[in-house]
């Protein structure tokens, strides 16, 4: 009994986590109107390597938020993501989004890079640093 | 139709089942390889099918990132399948690939599906499609088909020679015994079907009892048949024997008289040159023809044919060249035969030898040995027959001087002298009339139908005449008689009896007699006696 009251604490913990709300970040002179689910998606598996403007599209991964991202985005286990990713770079011809160790490392690239593509918790949004994307439900 | 030639049994059956096998195979392999080729075409359709289900995955994430080297690698890898002929991937906005394996063109169906996004499902951002090899369908259907026919084959003539060993053990071969038994077997042998071994107890078995029973009631039939007709021939030989031999001829004839059947007896008693057994149509004759009085021999017939009883009459043959008459005697009865034909049954005798002594016999009887002329009741008979006749004339006549020829020369001179007397009055006379010796040296002429008293006048004449002329007796004696003639006639008496004819011209004559002999009396027309003598040369006096 005990072990099961436990376990759904540890749940309910790890959901409350997952459920914070995460905003797409990108540069503030990248002058790009706020996109869809889609387009983020597209961005971040490897679909689509320009934004609309022309500017060459750097997706970058926050390595603590990743897997809570990706499950918001496509619905799909990292795992999945994981292997989608593998798959491509065999044949060579793409690359997966570079990973950063937090959303303090993400925020810093994504002032620095124009294209930067990338997405935080919204309790470390500062829109004077970076300009929110799209922001999950 | 010409008979077929004949074919046995066994090589019949062989030949049907070897052809029924045979096609029954073709049909298997048929349909064995049009199943095949179905089921082959299905098999590939759910091949490629789980050859896209298989590389799907991969194909969603080289068309979502359209990165076409993971494309081109797993068109490659579908390429590789035996299975696969061409395979097109594309994706929207990126690449285009399209590869078959060879140039050959193909028109098998693709099969193609689409290729959705890998984050919304409803949204299609490529195609895949697989064309399959063309003969793939065609070789593996090919291939079943050859494993099936050989266990078809295997199979089916396997039956076959299973039905075929039963059929010609248990069938065909005894059926082949009974046969050749039954159509060695000539009737009356004593041959039997011999036991079939494997059929004692089913129907062919039952067929060879049957038959074998059938055999020998048949023989037993045949046998009684022979033994039958055997005695037939023999009753007929004797009867036919008897028929034949008879000493009547026998015959047979329609009613209208035709010959239809006689024996030998008969042909040779109308000295026919051929046996009338059995006449054909054209050879029938009538027999009355034979008859010489056939008129009177259909009046027998159709007496014969009214009272049905048996009639007979005796008939004179027509005459045969250098042949003296021949007699016969004749029965005809009717008969109806079986079939209700009436036929005249008819028996000949020939009586020739009774006809002809009886005919002499009535020959003694009328006339006088002696002189050969006819006795008193034949004469008398002649008359009576006569009767109806208007004139009749007697002439009554006595020799003169016979009695004393007889004593002087004997009764052999006086035999003689009657003999040359009745030639001589016999030579006066019409054939018509008759001459008679009464007795003694008393004889009367009866002229028939006689007419003219002159012509009386003469013949009377021409007896005195003549009778008074000499007669030569041998070398030494001639002698000399007279004749005494009286005549009476039936003129105006109907009815007049011989004995009162004879009283008449006897009378006449004894009127001669006493007024000096040799010539004659008769009356005239007033009753009165004339008399005429030789001496006065028959002038009245």
């Amino acid at each position: 009994m005990l072990k099961n009251i436990i376990i759904l604490l540890l749940i309910s913990v790890f959901s409350s986590q997952l459920h914070a709300e995460i905003i797409v970040i990108g540069n503030l002179e990248n002058n790009i109107p706020t996109m869809t689910k889609k387009k983020v998606q597209e961005f971040f598996m490897g679909r689509t390597r320009f934004f609309s403007n022309g500017v060459r599209a750097v997706p970058i991964d926050a390595s603590d938020l990743r897997k809570g991202f990706y499950q918001k985005l496509t619905h799909r286990p990292i795992e999945q993501i994981n292997a989608y990713w593998a798959r491509l770079t065999f044949s060579g011809h793409s690359t997966p989004p570079s990973k950063m160790p937090d959303q303090q490392a993400v925020i810093i690239a994504v002032k620095k890079g124009k294209g930067a593509i990338s997405y935080i918790n919204r309790d470390k949004m500062n829109e004077s640093q970076v300009k929110p994307l799209y922001i999950f439900e | 139709m010409t008979p077929k030639p004949f074919k046995s049994i066994n090589h019949k059956l062989l030949n049907y089942v070897s052809w029924s096998a045979f096609v029954l195979l073709l049909l298997a392999a048929l349909l064995s390889f049009f199943i095949q080729y179905e089921r082959s075409k299905i098999n590939t359709l759910s091949m490629l099918n789980q050859l896209l289900d298989t590389v799907e995955d991969t194909v969603e994430v080289a068309a979502y990132s359209k990165n076409e080297q993971i494309a081109r690698d797993v068109l490659k890898g579908l390429l590789k399948n035996d299975i696969v002929h061409k395979v097109i991937i594309s994706s929207k906005e990126g690449f285009n690939l399209d590869q078959s394996k060879n140039n050959k063109s193909n028109t098998a169906q693709l099969l193609s599906r689409p290729i959705y996004s890998l984050f919304d499902t409803e949204e299609v951002i490529g195609h895949i499609a697989i064309q399959p090899s063309a003969l793939y369908s065609l070789t593996e259907a090919k291939y079943d088909t050859v494993s099936n026919i050989i266990s078809s084959f295997f199979l089916i003539g396997f039956t076959a020679l299973v039905i075929l060993w039963v059929m010609q053990k248990y069938i065909s071969r005894p059926l082949t015994t009974v046969s050749n038994t039954l159509n060695k077997i000539k009737l009356g042998e004593k041959f039997r079907i011999s036991p079939l071994k494997n059929n004692t107890n089913d129907e062919l078995g039952r067929l060879r009892t049957d038959i074998n029973s059938l055999l020998t009631v048949l023989d037993d039939e045949f046998n009684n048949e022979h033994k039958l007709r055997e005695d037939i021939e023999q009753m007929e030989q004797k009867l036919r024997h008897m028929y034949n031999s008879s000493s009547a001829g026998l015959f047979l004839l329609d009613l209208e008289g035709y010959l239809l059947t006689s024996n030998a007896t008969f042909s040779s008693i109308l000295h026919l040159p051929v046996d009338n057994k059995d006449l054909t149509e054209q050879q029938r004759f009538i027999f009355s023809s034979f008859i010489k009085d056939s008129e009177k021999f259909d009046l027998l017939l159709n007496k014969a044919i009214d009272s049905g009883e048996l009639e007979s009459e005796d008939f004179v043959l027509a005459e045969q060249k250098n042949a003296p008459p021949v007699w016969v005697h004749c029965l005809i009865s009717k008969i109806t035969d079986r079939s209700g034909q009436i036929h005249l049954e008819g028996v000949l005798f020939d009586v020739t030898s009774r006809v002809e002594a009886e005919m002499a016999t009535q020959h003694e009887a009328e006339h006088d040995p002696l002189t050969g002329l006819l006795r008193r009741q034949a004469a008398q008979a002649f008359f009576e027959k006569a009767a109806g006749f208007n004139s009749c004339f007697f002439l009554m006549m006595d020799l003169d001087g016979f009695k004393q020829a007889n004593d002087t020369y004997g009764h052999v001179a006086g035999d003689k002298v009657l003999q040359i007397t009745a030639d001589r009055l016999s030579l006066c006379i019409r054939s018509t009339d008759v001459v008679c010796r009464l007795g003694g040296d008393e004889f009367i002429i009866i002229l028939f139908n006689m007419n003219a008293q002159q012509k009386i006048d003469s013949i009377a004449e021409k007896v005195v005449s003549s009778i008074q002329e000499p007669m030569v007796i041998d070398e030494n004696t001639t002698i000399n008689v007279g004749i005494s003639v009286g005549i009476s006639n039936s003129i105006g008496k109907e009815g007049k009896s011989f004995e009162n004819m004879i009283k008449e011209a006897d009378e006449a004559m004894y009127e001669v007699k006493r007024n000096g002999k040799n010539g004659y009396c008769i009356k005239n027309k007033n009753n009165e006696m004339i008399l005429k003598l030789a001496k006065d040369d028959f002038q009245s006096t």
